[in-house]
């Protein structure tokens, strides 16, 4: 088989799962548009909206402002406990948004001062921000490693720090910044569970709300395309504006390190973490006073042990299976076959960008339909959500491996008569041993998390860890649902951390 | 004058020494080129004497100013007088040419119409009249090098420093950018520390030639071509 025509199966497959269901609802939404205007007219919409898009608005610039404060911080000084901090600030990303939210409920109460600021705009900003303060961070990291040091040293001839900073470093990751801002964006205006947990009306938990307590399917459908639109936009943003601007990432014997006095330095670890501390480790001592005792950990462990082991089978064998076509679309796009690779490279990203609540209802309308209902009455729905959300991440993350090889290695192996199988089989695939590690624990530790998706399209008697917590959230009582976010957390931190160990190990041998 | 008295350099959690007992000095206007093999230390006496790095023992003096001494920088940089073209040239890829060769004196705070002036002036003495809007990744290689020799030229340094600055150019741009720096040194007047590994080069270029290996001077040649 060709390497186009395999390119082309690959991309049929993804089209035909994940991206259709998106273009069916579009096209099923064409002629209802006085749905939309009727229920724009309904004030509750209305003010969703407008709450969604001042929220997230606000949240993304304050994450980006930050984050690429803390990001220069940890990347460009020689301040002490890096890594620590860095992890401290990782571990809300890795869990369900709304335990972080549990969790300042259960420090704050559901009464008093500070529990009316809690629920409200504020309240979801905080959560907001310090879930996707990471993202902005990780962005800002990847990027400064790859500066050429010459060029802040070429500045530093003519100017003092300050302006190396401003003039050389900050211009240089400048797309990163942007880029980081747009995902934040579209992030938070998606993002539901935490605003559920906080009683903020926002516009995905309307839509969300149509769906699944109205049977409003039209309705749902509808109000998808907004969010849809966003999306898109965001899209055409990153492939016609940032695609050209970001540099060739290439990696240098050393970084530019801006050296800090001894007392500068206590000061700024100081206040990071603080902050850290604040953020993170105050909403889980919230959780930690609920729970009060080991019984009722070990009663919400046996309550949850199906869910449990649910999610953690879907996690490994979803993220199995997603490391391997990840592999697979990484190569393609990067081998820039005609078309099919940018085809691929541009669903990879709109399947990521598309809030979840949209492509949970596209998929329900999609293969809920006879012929193929077998998917929507099975797990293959889930796996399919799955699939279609975070292929892009691993991806991604795979083929910035495949560029740092130099393509000689290629050629040599070409010169040799080796076609593409053969080339993927025996210089891409055992270069990427340590790549495809890390993919399948962001997969795994992604999809753990997941609720949006999952708690759309789960057929009855699969839900997973974190949709449970959800649906006992209605009715259940308080310390169990905090005693099950600890376990939540440890499952997906325990993975993470040995993972962390695993690799180390091997960067050490 | 520069000069460079015993210094001794190695890279933090590394014990190889990199340089060992190194004397060095440089009179004002003078032309001087290290010549040695890859990794003997060229480049990290260039970034001492820039003040990227400072000596692990031992001092460097300006003009009997000790400016490091012993693991402490007292000047950085920016305050030392000196310019330097890089090895990788490191032209700043978000900037124009007029923006990279302006940088220097709009980091000193000099007036716009005296930047316009000057930065004219010394693209054409590079040859590069009307360059000034294009991007850095437009340029060729010979034009990237002049670029970089005007943007290090433009702050009138009193000491310009020349990492293998023509490594990467065929022989013919080679010879002739060669000239060109003798010929911007003569008329400009700076002391010039110039690394390479090319023997024809040095010969051209150097007043004296100093060979490096293993992190200390072989030999001192006085060019007597010249
Ligand atoms: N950042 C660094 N850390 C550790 N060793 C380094 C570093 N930079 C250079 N070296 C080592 O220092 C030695 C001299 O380097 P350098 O001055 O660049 O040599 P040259 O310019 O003559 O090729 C080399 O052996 C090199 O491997
Ligand atoms: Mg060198």
């Amino acid at each position: 088989m060709s390497q186009k025509l395999f390119s082309w199966i690959v991309f049929t497959i993804i089209f035909f799962i994940c991206v259709s269901p998106v273009a069916v609802m579009v096209i099923e939404a064409i002629g209802k548009e006085d749905i939309l205007i009727q229920l724009l007219h309904s004030k509750e919409s209305l003010d969703s909206f407008f709450n969604s898009l001042i929220l997230s608005v606000f949240v993304s610039f304050m994450t980006t402002l930050i984050g690429t404060l803390v990001g220069l911080i940890l990347g460009k000084t020689n301040i002490s406990l890096k890594k620590a901090i860095l992890f401290l600030m990782l571990i809300p990303l890795l869990l369900p948004p709304y335990i972080l939210a549990l969790g300042w409920v259960d420090m704050l109460g559901v009464v008093g001062f500070f529990s009316e600021l809690l629920f409200g705009f504020l309240g979801v900003s905080l959560v907001l921000f310090t879930l996707y303060l990471p993202i902005p961070v990780l962005f800002v990291l990847f990027y400064l490693k790859h500066i050429n040091p010459h060029l802040e040293e070429a500045a530093y001839i003519y100017c003092d720090k300050k302006y190396v900073l401003s003039r050389v470093t900050i211009p240089l990751i400048l797309p990163s910044i942007i880029l980081s801002f747009l995902l934040v964006f579209i992030l938070s205006f998606g993002e539901y569970s935490v605003a559920n947990v906080l009683r903020y009306s926002v516009f995905p938990l309307e839509s969300f709300v149509q769906f699944s307590a109205f049977y409003n399917f039209d309705g749902a459908i509808m109000m998808a395309m907004p969010m849809l639109l966003i999306a898109l936009f965001v899209l055409f943003i990153e492939q016609f504006y940032l695609e050209k601007r970001i540099f060739k990432y290439k990696s240098f014997d050393y970084i530019h390190i801006f050296k800090l006095e001894n007392n500068q330095k206590i000061y700024i670890v100081a206040i990071m973490i603080f902050c850290a501390f604040f953020m993170v480790v105050v909403p889980f001592w919230g959780l930690f006073s609920k729970i009060g005792s080991v019984d009722i950990f070990l009663i919400a462990f046996v309550k949850c042990l199906d869910s449990l082991l649910h999610s953690l089978l879907f996690a490994s064998v979803s993220a199995t299976i997603l490391t391997f076509f990840a592999f697979i679309a990484a190569y393609i796009v990067y081998s820039k076959v005609f078309l099919v690779s940018k085809l691929i490279d541009m669903s990879l990203i709109f399947l990521f960008i598309v809030p979840s609540t949209v492509l949970g209802i596209a998929l329900i309308l999609f293969w809920n339909r006879p012929w193929i209902d077998f998917v929507y009455t099975s797990v293959l729905i889930v796996f399919f959500g799955y699939f279609a959300k975070y292929l892009f991440l691993g991806s991604k993350l795979i083929q910035h491996r495949f560029t740092q090889m130099p393509y000689s290695m290629v050629e040599a192996a070409m010169i040799f008569g080796a076609d593409w199988k053969k080339i993927l089989k025996y210089i891409f695939l055992p270069a990427s041993y340590k790549v495809l590690g890390v993919v399948f624990i962001v997969f795994y530790i992604f999809i753990l998390r997941e609720n949006t998706i999952t708690m759309l399209v789960y057929p009855p008697g699969y839900e997973t860890l974190p949709v449970y917590i959800v649906t006992q959230m209605a009715n259940g009582k308080e310390e169990i649902i905090a005693a099950l976010c600890i376990i939540m957390t440890l499952s997906a931190l325990i993975p993470f951390l040995l993972a962390m160990m695993l690799f180390r190990k091997k960067e050490r041998a | 004058m520069i000069s460079i008295e015993d210094v001794y350099f190695n890279h933090l959690d590394e014990s190889k020494e990199i340089l060992k007992g190194l004397n060095l000095q440089i009179k004002s206007a003078q032309r001087v080129v290290i010549i040695g093999a890859s990794g003997s230390g060229k480049t990290t006496i260039l970034r001492l004497i820039a003040g990227f790095i400072a000596p692990t023992k031992g001092l460097i003096k300006f003009d009997e100013v000790i400016i490091a001494k012993d693991a402490k920088s007292y000047l950085p940089p920016y305050k030392r007088g000196i310019s330097m073209v890089f090895q990788d040239l490191a032209l700043w890829p978000h900037m124009n040419v007029e923006e990279n060769v302006a940088f220097g004196l709009k980091m000193k705070n000099i007036p716009k119409n005296q930047i316009n002036e000057d930065v004219k002036r010394y693209l054409s003495m590079v040859d590069l009249q009307n360059y000034n809007y294009k991007r850095i990744e437009n340029l060729s290689g010979g034009e990237q090098q002049r670029v970089a020799l005007a943007r290090a030229l433009i702050v009138k340094p009193k000491i310009v420093l020349m990492d293998e600055p023509l490594s990467s150019l065929d022989e013919d741009l080679n010879k002739q950018l060669r000239r060109k720096i003798v010929s911007l040194q003569k008329k400009l007047g700076f002391s010039l520390l110039y690394v390479t590994h090319n023997k024809e080069e040095a010969k051209e270029i150097g007043e004296r030639i100093i060979v490096m290996k293993d992190g200390v001077i072989r030999e001192k040649v006085e060019n007597v071509r010249l």
